[in-house]
């Protein structure tokens, strides 16, 4: 993991003033005062290959990203496998290059805090750290997510002791009242991961998040994996949190349903790039660009009086992120593509409310 | 947009006829470190000629059991069928030999599972693993295998089946990997098909289509059946003629889909339909919750299964398991709520 740094790693915390406001025009539509702003974020992984490893191809997962996330506002990323969403929570907070060295990112990831204005991108892992505690994260899988050889107080703990300044006395009550707030009981904290049911480890996992007191929570899947009973327990949950701690989410989902109906904004994502964005409500009543309307027409209804209208599905598979098609990337199974959408790559316009990027759609 | 029929069809004659499928008390336990866990224990299931019948539950219910027990492929040990009947046209699958089973097993019913990528073998093209079923039953010669596998892949919408042939599962993606797993359960023509959460690791896109093909296939010979095992209630909803909702190894209500749908009974399956946030309509400001969590396997209620989590448990609903009782002609629900004729 410790490998070369990259160019912008070691610049230094970096303030950064001054900015032309309105210059991104979809950065910019929150209503809420922008605490995190994505400004023409691109990451790319590289494949290296042969004897000699050299640099065979890339996948170009995000491909010119912005968007603005406001002070205890939820903006969902929906879209499905290999559109980026995932890559993009993991950009904004800045793990990427813990993962993988050898990815290129490029862009803006402007975190406002009470001291001013940080460029998360140009951040190495050293001075990321004073901003890692606003910054957390939730994942899909409460089992693989959860170190099973630690007590739920000890997986709770430790993002304390990482950051900490704390006694052990206070991270134990710290501890106590965070599994109350998750509505997990005290005397759980002894217990081991396996002792619990899958909502109820997603519940730790939540815990775990809020250890540092964060501002901003990236929940990535934060539901998928669990059962239909459970799911709304744990989505009210999150949105309880959101409303007393005053949180900011980034909800990634390929379920729609759920991300209606936490999302206040919603990006829909297509191989790397957000092909329309806007209030959930606006877009989900009256989707504009032809793959929102393709991805929300197949989402099957709970009702059997509204059965979908069979072959209505798009054909052919999503291409593959490292064979992207030219121009639009959605044209290879775009119903209304026209022999231009191979050439013009159609850039994010204003259009009834959201944005959208597709000159042909009404 | 829509000249093609919606997912939707007359009521197929199966459903009162003679049944394809009547699976009638069956239990299948499995002994393990903490006890003896009854996954399913009683469970009563038709399933008609042509008909697709939709088997939800959250994770423990018993649905897969279920499924597994039908096709004899539970491990033993741990698990054990301890009792009831699986009739497949009349027989009872339970009482057959080994190789009986075999013979019965991807010809007469077969199944596809959720995973394509872990089904399918890495190490050998997709017309080999097509082939092989065909030659596993005796049923062709080589060459006469490999026409009708390229005819099945086509059928199942892989473009340029042939060459696909020689292709590995890598170098498919998912919703073609679950195209190829449709297209060898279909090889031999069953007429029961058991599809577990077949689309549960697709997109949404690739989800309508598979399940668009599984229908079409259904309906190509009008004599098939599918039995549906999933945990979404929309994907049955869109789907399903029947369906039969378990919940801790029972099956707790049953019904014609429109009527489960539309006047759900039993407070388990109200319950989760309440509980399901939805992509159109109006936007609830919280979401209805079950309370409590899935009750541990080893360590079931003693009265109804759901009583733990019920919010509208009364005297016997603790001590007295309910029957499953119809209240509506084909609507059955285990709930004392509903007295039977007594």
């Amino acid at each position: 993991m410790n490998g070369p740094s990259t160019p912008q790693s070691g610049a230094g915390p970096a303030p950064v003033t001054g900015r032309d406001d309105g210059r991104d025009a979809a950065a910019g539509t929150t209503v809420h005062a922008p605490l995190l702003e994505v400004e023409g974020l691109h990451v790319r992984f590289p494949i290296f290959g042969g004897l000699i490893p050299r640099r065979k191809a890339e996948v170009h997962a995000v491909d010119g990203v912005s968007f603005a996330l406001g002070q205890g506002e939820t903006v969902g990323l929906v879209g499905e496998s290999g559109c980026g969403k995932t890559t993009v929570g993991r950009a904004v907070v800045n793990i990427l290059r813990a993962m993988n060295y050898r990815v290129d990112i490029d862009g803006r990831i402007l975190y406002h805090h009470a001291a001013g204005v940080v460029d998360l991108a140009r951040l190495g892992r050293r001075e990321m750290r004073q901003y890692r505690s606003d910054l957390q994260m939730v994942f899909q899988d409460p089992y693989a997510s959860l170190n099973p050889r630690m007590t739920i107080a000890r997986i709770i703990e430790e993002p304390m002791r990482v950051h900490g300044v704390r006694s052990a006395a206070e991270r134990r009550d710290r501890v106590r009242w965070l599994l109350e707030k998750v509505n997990l009981r005290a005397e759980h904290a002894g217990r081991y991961p396996h002792e619990f049911s899958g909502g109820q480890r997603q519940r730790v996992g939540i815990a775990r998040a809020l250890a540092t007191n964060p501002k901003i929570v990236i929940a990535d899947e934060p539901v998928s994996a669990l059962d239909v009973s459970i799911q709304a327990q744990v989505v009210n949950l999150l949105q309880d949190l959101q409303e007393e701690f005053g949180l900011s989410y980034v909800f990634i989902s390929h379920d729609l349903s759920v991300v209606r109906h936490i999302a206040d904004r919603i990006l829909v994502m297509y191989l790397g790039s957000i092909v329309e964005s806007g209030p959930s409500e606006e877009v989900y009543r009256r989707p504009l660009h032809p793959y929102s309307r393709v991805l929300l027409s197949a989402v099957p209804r709970p009702d059997p009086s509204v059965r979908l209208p069979r072959h209505d599905a798009v054909s052919d598979d999503i291409p593959s992120p490292l064979n992207k098609p030219s121009g639009c990337a959605f044209r290879t199974r775009c119903p209304i593509a026209r022999p231009d959408c191979a050439t013009v790559t159609p850039p994010l316009e204003w259009r009834d409310g959201r944005f959208v990027a597709c000159p042909y759609s009404e | 947009m829509s000249d093609e029929p919606a997912r939707t069809r007359q009521q197929p004659a199966g459903a009162t006829a003679e049944p394809l499928l009547e699976i009638r008390g069956l239990r299948t336990y499995f002994s393990t470190e903490a006890g003896e866990a009854k996954a399913v224990d009683g469970v009563d299931l038709r399933i008609g000629r042509g008909e697709v019948v939709g088997l939800v539950g959250e994770s423990g219910s018993g649905k897969s059991v279920t499924a597994l027990s039908v096709l004899r492929l539970i491990p033993d040990p741990p698990g054990h069928i301890v009792g009831g009947q699986v009739l497949f046209k009349g027989r009872d699958l339970l009482t057959l030999s080994w190789e009986e089973m075999r013979a019965i097993r991807g010809r007469e019913i077969s199944m596809i599972f959720q995973e394509p990528m872990t089904s399918l073998n890495p190490v050998f093209t997709i017309g080999m693993q097509l082939v092989e079923v065909m030659q596993a039953h005796g049923a062709a010669a080589e060459a006469d295998a490999g026409r009708r596998a390229i005819e099945m892949l086509t059928r199942v919408g892989i473009p340029d089946a042939a060459s696909r042939m020689s292709q590995y599962p890598h170098e498919l993606s998912g919703g073609m990997r679950q195209r190829v797993m449709i297209a060898i359960a279909l090889m031999l023509n069953p007429s029961l098909l058991i599809a577990d959460e077949p689309t549960t690791a697709l997109d949404v896109t690739i989800q309508a289509q598979i399940l668009d093909l599984m229908l079409d296939l259904r309906d190509a010979d009008g004599e098939s059946a599918i039995l549906l095992i999933t945990h979404n209630l929309a994907v049955v909803a869109q789907t399903c003629d029947r369906v039969a909702v378990m919940y801790g190894g029972k099956v707790q209500e049953a019904a014609p889909v429109e009527a489960l749908f539309r006047e759900p009974r039993h407070p388990y399956t109200q319950g989760l339909l309440a509980s399901l946030p939805r992509v159109d309509g109006e936007r609830a400001r919280r979401l209805t919750t079950i309370p409590g969590s899935v009750p541990d396997i080893h360590a079931l209620p003693v009265g109804c299964k759901f009583v733990t989590r019920c919010t509208r448990r009364f005297e016997p609903c603790a001590g007295i398991e309910p029957e499953l009782v119809e209240v509506a002609p084909g609507h059955q629900v285990r709930c004392h709520l509903y007295p039977g004729p007594s």
